[in-house]
């Protein structure tokens, strides 16, 4: 990763050093234990059957229509999906859970696009026309109905914004309770030394906004509708 | 919020850039000839889709009805040419990750994301309050956010970012610049106000506020309205500018109540009033010496009977059915607005002494 320039660091930091009572430069800075983590206590003890119960419901609540398949019929899913959307082009990213869960070759044989990670024009050129996008999940928030995408490499930010329509696959082993999960997992990349992906996007159904008189329009400049496929064996 | 704060937008029209706003409600108001924001989640809050239409039509030349679903769908077209031809990308930042760089957008409009998704160029301004330790830290703060502000349990969107993209990446800024802002908020480090640095901006103590529920976040002549922005306002500006916003509030606490970070705001207006009467003495000369006044009475309890003795005669003059409505002197300032009861004849003390004869009475009837 290329290093970045800080500018003006030090007289910033001095300035609030004096203001919360001189502390001294070289002080390591000690982060408190927190006492209490309710949010660890979030359906405690739930095994991944009764979160993908939870997963489902809270897809009701984030106007996210809900499949759960087995691999072998993820094929058929996905076409009744697009079907349901009205969606022939379709932008995909480049990763290699498309092969393992044998669903590139029926998308070479539709209108499609991997994306590709060294053309940049071509790839949001096409997913800005694409009816609709899909990508894996990466890790899984059943309490939100949250999916969340480390989006570095080939997995591309546009796939699952540009396109209005939106299917996320979602590997049954990814689910988990809720967010603390997800930050935990990033938090020991961390401090592993090792590079956290360059942006992730924890998304929770289609976009919407309700900035006009409070009432909720589903899907603004993101995608308007969106599906979550549970592969029971992935 | 903190762009706005800055007057950025003016800065950059000034030397020639064309800005466009991205989040909806923010559109909306940039295309009414940048009427300033009402709210701080929903800033078009004060426009009905009607009011909405006619801007769209007017500026835009929409043709279609005040649905909502087809104002966005408008919005949304015109939008999606702006995210593709931009140079430069601005976020906001609602959270900063200490321990990995990155910093976190939430938003459920998807704005953000164009906006770190396509212009090759961004710039993330921060105001330097929103920074948590790690990412075990923001798995809390977004939570708390979240609910607060929309009771959702997460929003659409929540694009945590850490620099520009990688090589091997397409999509993504290929420049990215981070802003941290101070703009008056060190000014409140290690004062009695620095828990309001505490502030996530979820709007929770504005929504419940019975004040701002009267008189609508224009009335405030801040960018940070409600119950925060009252606190806020005089601490990043100065009195001068808004020593009203403290009273502006029935001291009732329901702000105090709801807020998922536990900001004292009723406490912190009254700290506000006591420093602006006591210490900025910027109270009135006339309510000064009534107050003078008032200590003086009250610290004698010779002067407090003769006082208590003389109110009703004294206010008999002025009187009209046991009201005053035109109040002599420093009462003046309370009958404009509201009629004062007229003082009984018979003091409490008197009426309590009274009544302890008149109750032995009653019980030997
Ligand atoms: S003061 Fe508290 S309730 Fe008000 S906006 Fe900030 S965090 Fe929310």
């Amino acid at each position: 990763m290329p290093k970045g320039n800080i500018i003006n660091r030090e007289s910033f930091l001095t300035n609030i050093r004096e203001k919360i009572g001189g502390i001294a430069a070289d002080k390591p800075v000690q982060k408190p234990s927190w006492s209490v983590s309710p949010q660890r206590n979030v359906l405690a003890g739930y095994d991944r059957e009764q979160l993908i119960t939870v997963l489902k419901e809270q897809c009701q609540n984030i106007h996210t229509d809900f499949f759960q398949t087995d691999l072998s019929q993820l094929t058929s899913t996905i076409e009744s999906v697009m079907e349901q959307y009205q969606s022939k082009t379709v932008v995909y990213s480049d990763d290699n859970r498309f092969d393992k869960a044998n669903i590139s070759n029926f998308l070479a044989q539709v209108d499609s696009f991997k994306w590709d990670r060294h053309d940049r024009d071509a790839s949001v050129e096409f997913a800005e026309r694409a009816d609709i996008g899909i990508t894996f999940s990466d890790i899984t928030l059943a309490e939100s109905g949250t999916v969340v995408l480390l989006n570095d490499k080939g997995q591309g930010r546009s796939v699952s914004l540009l396109p209005a329509n939106y299917i996320a696959i979602i590997p049954k082993s990814t689910i988990v309770k809720r967010m603390t999960q997800a930050t935990d997992y990033i938090h020991q990349q961390v401090v592993a030394g090792e590079d956290i992906a360059s942006c992730i996007n924890f998304i929770t159904g289609p976009s919407n906004s309700a900035d006009i008189e409070m009432n909720l329009v589903v899907g603004v400049h993101g995608p308007i509708k969106a599906a979550y496929i549970v592969v029971n064996d992935l | 919020m903190v762009t706005e704060e800055i007057s950025m937008n003016e800065a950059l029209e000034e030397i020639g850039c064309e800005v466009i706003e991205t989040d909806l409600g923010e559109y909306i108001l940039q295309l009414d000839d940048h009427d300033p924001p009402s709210h701080i989640v929903a800033p078009a809050l004060h426009k009905n889709k009607e009011q909405i239409r006619d801007v769209f039509h007017e500026k835009l030349g929409y043709l279609k009805s005040e649905k909502p679903e087809e104002l966005a769908l408008f919005a949304r077209e015109k939008l999606r040419e702006e995210f593709l031809s931009a140079d430069l990308g601005i976020t906001g930042c609602n959270f900063a990750v200490a321990e990995s760089g990155s910093f976190a957008l939430v938003t459920n409009e998807g704005n953000a994301r164009m906006v770190s998704a396509l212009p090759k160029t961004q710039i993330t301004v921060m105001g330097m309050e929103r920074i948590v330790p790690g990412w075990e830290e923001l798995d809390i703060v977004v939570s708390l956010l979240t609910r607060a502000a929309v009771g959702q349990k997460l929003t659409s969107y929540i694009t945590a970012l850490s620099g520009p993209k990688q090589l091997d990446e397409a999509d993504g800024p290929e420049e990215f610049h981070l802003v941290i802002v101070d703009n008056g908020r060190s000014k409140i480090l290690g004062t009695e106000f620095q828990e309001a640095l505490h502030c996530i901006r979820c709007a929770a103590c504005i929504n419940v506020c019975p004040v701002y529920r009267h008189v609508g976040g224009h009335a405030y002549g801040s960018i940070y309205p409600g119950p925060i922005g009252a606190v806020l306002s005089p601490l990043l500006s100065d009195y001068d500018e808004y020593k009203e916003l403290p009273y502006a509030s029935s001291l009732c606490g329901a702000c105090t109540e709801v807020c998922p970070v536990k900001i004292p705001l009723h406490e912190q207006l009254i700290m506000h009033r006591r420093k602006i009467v006591e210490d900025e003495k910027r109270s009135s000369l006339s309510e000064r010496v009534t107050m003078r006044g008032f200590e003086q009475l009250m610290n004698s309890a010779n002067l407090y009977r003769v006082a208590t003795k003389m109110a009703p005669i004294m206010s008999t003059p002025f009187a009209k059915k046991q009201m005053i409505t035109k109040g002599p002197g420093p009462l003046r300032h309370w009958t404009h607005a509201r009629d004062f009861p007229k003082p009984e004849n018979e003091r409490f003390r008197d009426w309590f002494k009274n009544r302890v004869k008149r109750g032995e009475e009653n019980a030997k009837r």
